[in-house]
């Protein structure tokens, strides 16, 4: 029997190993660095054994898949039942040749789109706007009005294939353009499913979009809440945003904290609004970056998971199983890729995708390795869902779940994320919650930092970026790029105008005061936004309707 | 050059990917330059009348969006040019595909920095450009806003 001053046997085994075998090849050879660690600044031992996880309880911290905690997955038999989704951001152009690529992926394999409106439009430009110029149809497909929405999803199965919104702080305006086109199809909305992004907290922090005030864009994102609960019960009215939050420039675990305080936040305006917990957790949807820190990443997405479990319990108090799941949309990291040698993105993103469903991921979005140069080509786009076909059908990682766990190193790791973030937690609830966060850029000064501390590391030669700063190769190969036609501009001009001298002025003028009537007062704006889309009132007109009532948040100049 | 080169940066446009000119923002500051960081959503106006009021030796924009540099950048020129002020040097960063990197230059950028572009790179070619220019004075401002 061991006493209990005795080092246990794992232990006595290490470091006898410490001090011989390893002491000799050190001596040799010392190791590449001082010190190891990961994007999140987690220092990383050589080496993980059953003692940095002995104090793991398997029911009550890893379980099993499809219940409390969730660690291990978020459906009971994940890929073995069924594949996550391939869901594509399809985006460019006159929604024609955007509808033409999503037609031919449906037909490809694609089972989930992401709908990406022009940002002009989003903006609130209409695409004969001077300040549009000559900007238009390179990111987002040019969609001002229903007419345009309409031959966006022409043709596709809204049953069949799931659709997400891009759109954020003109989510509401999405929304309305998405439901004007079912009701013009004759489905009724309660049986609509699909996710709009709505997430306006993360948009204050993470390379932001113009936004409403918090005040405004608070409002439009319950009553998205509100109206979905109410009258969409298939719907996500909001996919929490993590993805946007690592690309300008948070660590894994930064951007795991921010997201789940974010998501708590919204539970306590929608409490606000008489929405419980019950109600509203069961549609949430999340957002992830996958980035090329492989076990992190898989560490992080595992932490959520069981993160969002047990605050749904222990902060909301409830034991609901359909809270407490996080399903989760994950993109590989657009800020990972190059320009310089533009194939080497393939392998990144595919890395990327594969650390993603080691993870467990719902639906996935793999970037494209022209990235670094344009809305992707056709080309480029296609082999993002090959590649999510290549892991799915020829790899054998889909038939088992969860397959890393039970690794020292990852399940230590896991843990190790959850303590993170629980910490970032503490300190946003002790500097007085999210809102007031956002108010005293709090989460845009910690990404900032984080953003400058990975940029030093590439410029001192600590981190290396293959092809950039090591491995550069001084003739390179010029690869297709998509690259607008200027007659799209020429087109998008014309339709609007059209669009203006047809439809009804007196339906339109009245749809856009109802607007108007009812921002400024209480109702629930998701009808009115809906009638004045089906008036034809354009995306910016509505959205500058909502922005004279509500006013524009003034993004700080922070470095 | 004994004073500190004065660098006035900003987003042009519709664009709200800030990592980019956060980071070289910084990198600039920590080179020795003086950074006037006027954040998201610039017009060209804006960014001149500030170049101006603030005595810029230069200007440093940052288009992530997908969206031409190249119009804004005429833009800009051009306003710099009404105010007599085209010894500030107008520096550009971003998705700049090569054809229009080369009309860039044609028409006066004075530098053009692609994904990847280290930042000694940078600090090294505003360095030169600046020196290359000698300061006229204080331009007077005709922006019309």
């Amino acid at each position: 029997m061991r006493h209990l001053n005795e080092p246990p046997p794992i232990l006595e085994a290490q470091r006898r190993w410490e001090e011989t075998t390893l002491k000799r090849t050190i001596q040799n050879r010392p190791e590449r660095r001082k010190e190891f660690t990961n994007e999140s600044g987690m220092p990383l031992k050589r080496i993980y054994t059953p003692c940095d996880v002995e104090d793991l309880d398997y029911v009550s911290d890893l379980g099993f898949p499809g219940e409390y905690p969730f660690t291990r997955g978020t459906y009971a038999t994940m890929y073995r039942g069924r594949i996550w989704s391939y869901r594509q951001i399809v985006g460019f152009g006159l929604p024609e040749e955007a509808n033409a690529r999503i037609r031919r992926f449906v037909d490809e394999g694609l089972t989930g789109l992401i709908a990406s409106a022009d940002i002009n439009i989003s903006f609130g430009h209409d695409p004969d706007e001077p300040i549009v110029k000559d900007i238009i149809g390179g990111v987002g497909a040019i969609m001002p009005s229903l007419a345009e929405w309409e031959i966006y999803l022409d043709g596709l199965d809204l049953g069949k294939l799931r659709v997400s919104l891009s759109q954020t702080p003109t989510a509401v305006i999405g929304l309305g353009m998405f439901i004007a086109v079912a009701r013009k199809r004759g489905i009724a909305i309660d049986q609509l499913s699909g996710t709009v992004q709505n997430d306006p907290l993360n948009m204050f922090n993470a390379e932001p979009f113009p936004s409403l005030s918090v005040e405004g864009a608070m409002r439009c994102c319950m009553d998205i809440f509100e109206f979905t609960n109410k009258n969409m019960p298939k719907w996500h009215p909001v996919l929490i945003n993590g993805y946007n939050t690592k690309e300008s420039g948070a660590t894994p675990l930064q951007e795991l904290a921010f997201l789940l305080a974010n998501a708590t936040c919204y539970l306590d305006e929608a409490a606000k609004r008489g929405l419980s917990v019950d109600q509203i957790a069961p549609k949430f949807a999340f957002y992830f970056g996958v980035g090329s820190s492989f076990f992190e990443e898989i560490a992080k997405v595992r932490a959520a998971r069981c993160m969002w479990a047990r605050i749904i319990r222990d902060r909301y108090g409830s034991a609901n199983p359909a809270s407490m799941l996080m399903r989760y949309h994950v993109q590989t990291c657009g800020s990972t890729l190059t320009r310089q040698q533009p194939l080497n993105n393939v392998v990144r993103c595919t890395l990327q995708a594969l650390s993603a469903v080691l993870g467990g991921v719902s639906s996935l979005h793999v970037d494209s390795y022209d990235e670094a140069f344009a809305a992707p080509s056709e080309k480029a786009a296609l082999l993002s869902i090959r590649t999510q076909q290549i892991i799915a059908e020829e790899t054998g990682v889909t038939d088992v779940i969860d397959p890393l766990a039970g690794s020292y190193y990852v399940e230590s790791l896991t843990q190790e994320m959850m303590r993170g973030a629980q910490a970032y937690l503490d300190r946003i609830d002790a500097l007085g919650g999210v809102l007031n966060c956002v108010k005293n850029h709090f989460f845009t000064r910690e990404i900032a930092a984080a953003a400058q501390k990975y940029q030093k590391e590439i410029d001192r030669g600590e981190r290396t970026i293959v092809g950039v700063n090591a491995y550069r190769t001084e003739e390179e190969d010029p690869i297709d790029v998509y690259k607008p036609d200027p007659e799209i501009r020429r087109q998008a001009i014309e339709r609007i105008q059209k669009l203006r001298a047809t439809r009804d002025q007196q339906r339109w003028k009245e749809a856009l005061d109802n607007v108007r009537e009812a921002a400024k007062s209480k109702d629930n704006l998701v009808p009115a936004v809906v009638e004045a889309c089906e008036a034809y009132a354009t995306f910016a007109e509505i959205r500058n309707v909502l922005k004279e009532v509500y006013g524009e948040y003034e993004f700080p100049a922070i470095y | 050059m004994t004073s500190k080169i004065r660098i006035v940066m900003g987003k042009p446009g519709l664009d709200g990917h800030t990592r980019g000119i956060q980071v070289v923002a910084r990198g600039f500051a920590d080179a020795g330059f003086e950074v006037i960081y006027l954040g998201l959503y610039k017009t060209a106006e804006e960014i001149v009348r500030a170049a101006l009021d603030e005595d810029a030796n230069a200007i440093g924009l940052s288009i992530l969006s997908g969206a031409s540099p190249v119009v804004f950048c005429r833009d800009t020129l051009a306003l710099l040019h009404l105010a007599g002020a085209d010894d500030v040097a107008l520096f550009v960063g971003g998705i700049i595909h090569d054809d229009e990197a080369h009309s860039l230059r044609e028409m006066g950028v004075a530098g053009v920095f692609l994904p990847g572009t280290p930042m000694v790179q940078m600090v090294n070619a505003v360095q030169t450009e600046v020196e290359k220019r000698p300061l006229q004075g204080i331009g007077v401002s005709t922006v019309q806003t």
